[in-house]
């Protein structure tokens, strides 16, 4: 129990002093492997931090070198009980000019309190002098012509050596402003001999095209590559041994290559109709027959191999459409391997039809360019052709197989191009501003019910003409009145006689007869008054249709004497009267 | 019975003034304001001035003009505002009124390519696409004038049946005059009261939700001029589905229109 108290003990002083160098003041100390060196080579920079734990160097504050960590390490010492401890930050300092360069203050954060390297002062010379070919790595970097004129291509090549093994080589190149730039293919790989030594060449190649004369100065380019070296010199160079033993390093390395000056030079006046080529060209024409007909179709084609700016190639001008109706088609680029240009094959096609019969030559074709060794504008011909059209058996037909069909066949028909959308235009007829038809509008409820009344009418009455059509005796008391009616308009009402009260007499019984449906000449004054009796017709409705009917017998029974008192007696106005007042009560009833 | 011909021609006179009466009145010639208006409106838009055009355009919009072209030009003016949305709703309107105009289809064809949501065409049976394949052929205000005018063929093909002579021809004419008219009147009513009805989207994103609150889980977005078939409502929310999503959406982001 004692021995494990004292134990305790010891465990906790030793903590106590391990601890305490953390609160007390930090030493930061910076160190360098070297203050002078070229500015391809690098230098190995330490910060070395005693009695404190927990910062981190600010190393941004290095502006002259490019800075690569390399880790830290911590050492701990422990000597009569007295614990020292440090922290060494390691980093990798490749310097990006020439000239003295500082290494300024690295200033670390603890807590509230900063503390700071000492600054430390380089001297960085030019490159390596020596020769090429004793130099492990090296770049180049070339181009074609350093005094282009406008629209002229030049190769730009960029080539690193090499005869160590590198690893994570970064290239970076410049941007070539005032050029537009044309890639050619990613890398070419190879090998070649400097110096008696052999060299893995890595090579890459863009094409500048300069658009303003003028001086320009093509950025320097960099790589930056870790070259493995060995370490222990007791092996040769790439044996596999040294990695797996871990007997290599790597030397981090920023090769720079110098800026390019350029002067690109202006061209003289254009010549007129020039193709816009800078370079050096051939051309040759051929067509696919020299014997055909009016309106058959032909091909010409005008083949054109330049050296240059060859893709900016326009077509060259053919004048024929006199006697020839003309469909050019789309040129079409076929490129070739560069050699000390770019360059390429340009065909250009078109459709000839001609249009009259006769022998016909096309011209030689001229092309104009402009050839930079020459300095001068320079036109080649084609050869020229010599037609012989014969009349056409038909009229003429503008079917261009040639142009539009491949093989002679349909399928080769394309779809039509859809070259932009749009919508169609507003419409501006005045019917725009018929009113809309509203059903919800009384109207059409009427217009809808109408037809069905209209219907219903017809047929109504269509029955009631048949009903009438087969009951005679419906038919005689529907058309008593009526009869009645037409036969008092030739009595004479305002100066009555015998005889007319005898027709009205007859009328009246016709009436009732046709009414009653009995043949009215038939029926005596008593029939009637019997079969009015029986009807609901108003008594004195009845006494006078009697009293009438009366008088009018006492007229026809007692002869010519007694006809003046008793025609006097009778009112024949009150006896139209009568009629109608018998009707009505018999359409009531 | 004999009829005399030329009243039975008085009766078809009589008839047939009556039906052609509504229509008459309905082809009343537009007011000078309203003449002046449309002119306006069409001058503003070939001067691009969209803005004016679209004010008038809805000016006679709202005075009535309920007509196929002016939607049809309204949806011009918002296309060309730059409004997919709004013009699928004003060219979705202009087809219910005026639904075989050819320029209207190509034109709401190039707005709904401006949409950004690719949406599944809704698949028809085809014993439906078969059977009622007029159905989106002729507008509501057509099927109605279609039933009014086979209404009044039959009643006078029935008033003839009665004073003609016996023909194999007048009843098969009724037959088909009835058919017409039940499918007339049955197509007028289900698209005046039962419309299919499409939410277009107007807002530039719009959210479907779960449920009816923005509380609910955002389920997918759509966008500007997407069109979608509209299942329910409830006070403020569409239910709408498509492409066999469905979800809520606030009305406030859409425009529905009855077709």
């Amino acid at each position: 129990m004692r021995t494990m108290a004292l134990n305790l003990c010891k465990t906790l002083t030793f903590l106590t002093l391990s601890f305490l160098p953390a609160l007390a003041t930090a030493a930061v100390q910076a160190n360098v492997s070297r203050t002078e060196m070229t500015v391809e080579d690098q230098l190995s920079y330490q910060i070395i931090v005693q009695g404190r734990q927990g910062g981190t160097p600010d190393v941004a504050v290095i502006q002259n070198f490019e800075v690569y960590s390399r880790g830290q390490s911590t050492q701990m010492q422990v000597i009569n009980g007295q614990v020292n401890s440090s922290i060494t930050y390691n980093y990798i300092l490749v310097p990006k000019r020439e000239g003295t360069l500082a290494i300024p203050e690295v200033p670390i954060q603890f807590g509230n309190t900063v503390a700071k390297t000492q600054a430390i002062t380089i001297r960085v010379l030019p490159p390596n002098t020596k020769p090429k070919s004793e130099k492990p790595v090296f770049l180049e970097v070339v181009v074609s012509n350093k005094k282009p004129y406008i629209n002229q291509p030049i190769t730009y090549t960029w080539r690193i050596y090499r005869r160590v093994r590198l690893t994570n080589a970064d290239a970076n190149l410049p941007e070539f402003e005032g050029f537009i730039v044309e890639e050619t293919r990613e890398q070419n790989d190879y090998t070649t001999n400097v110096g008696g030594n052999r060299y893995e060449v890595s090579e890459i190649k863009k094409i500048l095209i300069p658009q303003e004369a003028g001086q320009f100065e093509l950025p320097s380019s960099s790589v930056t590559v870790d070259l493995m070296a060995n370490s222990s010199g007791r092996r040769p160079r790439g044996d596999i041994f040294d990695d797996f033993f871990g007997r290599t390093k790597t030397i981090r390395k920023v090769l720079r290559s110098d800026p390019i000056r350029i002067e690109v030079q202006a061209l003289p006046t254009p010549a007129e109709d020039s193709s816009g080529l800078v370079g050096t060209a051939s051309i040759k024409s051929r067509v696919t027959k020299s014997n055909v007909l009016v309106g058959e179709s032909l091909t010409l084609t005008i083949r054109i191999q330049a050296e240059g700016n060859w893709k900016s190639v326009k077509a060259p001008t053919i004048d024929i459409t006199d006697k020839f109706k003309v469909y050019s088609d789309k040129p079409v680029h076929h490129e070739l391997e560069p050699e000390n240009s770019p360059r390429g094959i340009i065909d250009f096609s078109m459709a000839l039809v001609p249009i009259q019969a006769g022998t016909v030559t096309i011209a030689a074709i001229p092309f104009t360019f402009f050839n930079p060794e020459k300095a001068a504008y320079e036109t080649i011909m084609t050869t020229s052709h010599q037609l012989t059209i014969r009349p056409a058996a038909q009229k003429e037909s503008l079917s261009l197989t040639d142009k539009t069909t491949q093989n002679g066949s349909q399928n080769s028909k394309k779809r039509i191009e859809v070259l932009g959308e749009d919508i169609l235009p507003i419409y501006r007829q005045p019917d725009a501003l018929d009113p809309p038809i509203n059903f919800r509008k009384p109207l059409w409820f009427v217009a809808l019910i109408t037809p069905w009344l209209l219907f219903m009418g017809i047929k109504s009455r269509k029955n009631h003409l048949n009903l009438l059509a087969t009951d005679v005796g419906l038919k005689r008391k529907k058309e008593a009145y009526r009869n009645a009616t037409q036969s008092l308009h030739n009595i004479n009402v305002s100066a009555p006689n015998s005889v007319q009260i005898q027709e009205f007499a007859r009328l009246l019984k016709e009436y009732l007869g046709h009414h009653f449906n009995v043949t009215g000449g038939a029926l005596t004054r008593s029939e009637i008054a019997s079969t009015l009796a029986l009807s609901p017709i108003k008594a004195e409705v009845i006494e006078q249709t009697l009293k009438l009917l009366g008088v009018a017998e006492a007229l026809e029974y007692a002869g010519p004497c007694s006809s003046s008192s008793s025609s006097e007696s009778f009112d024949l106005k009150s006896s139209k009267a009568l009629l109608n007042q018998l009707e009505k009560s018999l359409q009531e009833a | 019975m004999f009829v005399p011909k030329s009243k039975m021609n008085r009766f078809i006179l009589l008839a047939a003034l009556f039906s052609s009466g509504p229509a008459i009145a309905n082809n009343s010639v537009p007011s000078t304001d309203t003449n002046e208006l449309f002119v306006e409106a069409n001058r503003s838009y070939d001067a691009g001035n969209l803005t004016k055009a679209v004010t008038d355009y809805e000016s006679l919009l709202q005075i009535g003009l309920t007509n196929g072209p002016i939607y049809y030009n309204l949806g011009n003016a918002y296309f060309k505002q730059g409004d997919v949305g709004a013009s699928i709703t004003a060219y979705l309107h202009a087809t219910r009124e005026s639904p075989r105009f050819a320029d209207l289809q190509a034109n709401l064809k190039t707005a709904r390519a401006e949409v950004r949501d690719a949406i599944d065409s809704e698949e028809e049976s085809i014993l439906t696409a078969i059977l009622f394949f007029w159905y989106y052929k002729l507008s509501p205000s057509e099927f109605g004038m279609v039933a009014v005018l086979a209404n009044l063929t039959f009643a006078l093909l029935l008033i003839a049946a009665m004073y003609l002579p016996r023909n194999e021809y007048i009843p098969w004419l009724q037959k088909i005059t009835v058919l017409l008219l039940i499918t007339s009147s049955a197509s007028f009513l289900c698209r005046t009261y039962f419309p299919r009805k499409i939410a277009v989207v107007q807002a530039s994103e719009a959210s479907v939700f779960s449920g009816t609150s923005n509380e609910t889980t955002v389920l997918f977005k759509v966008h500007s001029g997407t069109e979608m078939r509209v299942q329910q409502s409830a006070p403020g929310w569409v239910r709408v589905k498509v492409n066999d999503q469905q979800g809520w959406l606030p009305e406030t982001e859409v425009d529905v229109v009855s077709l």
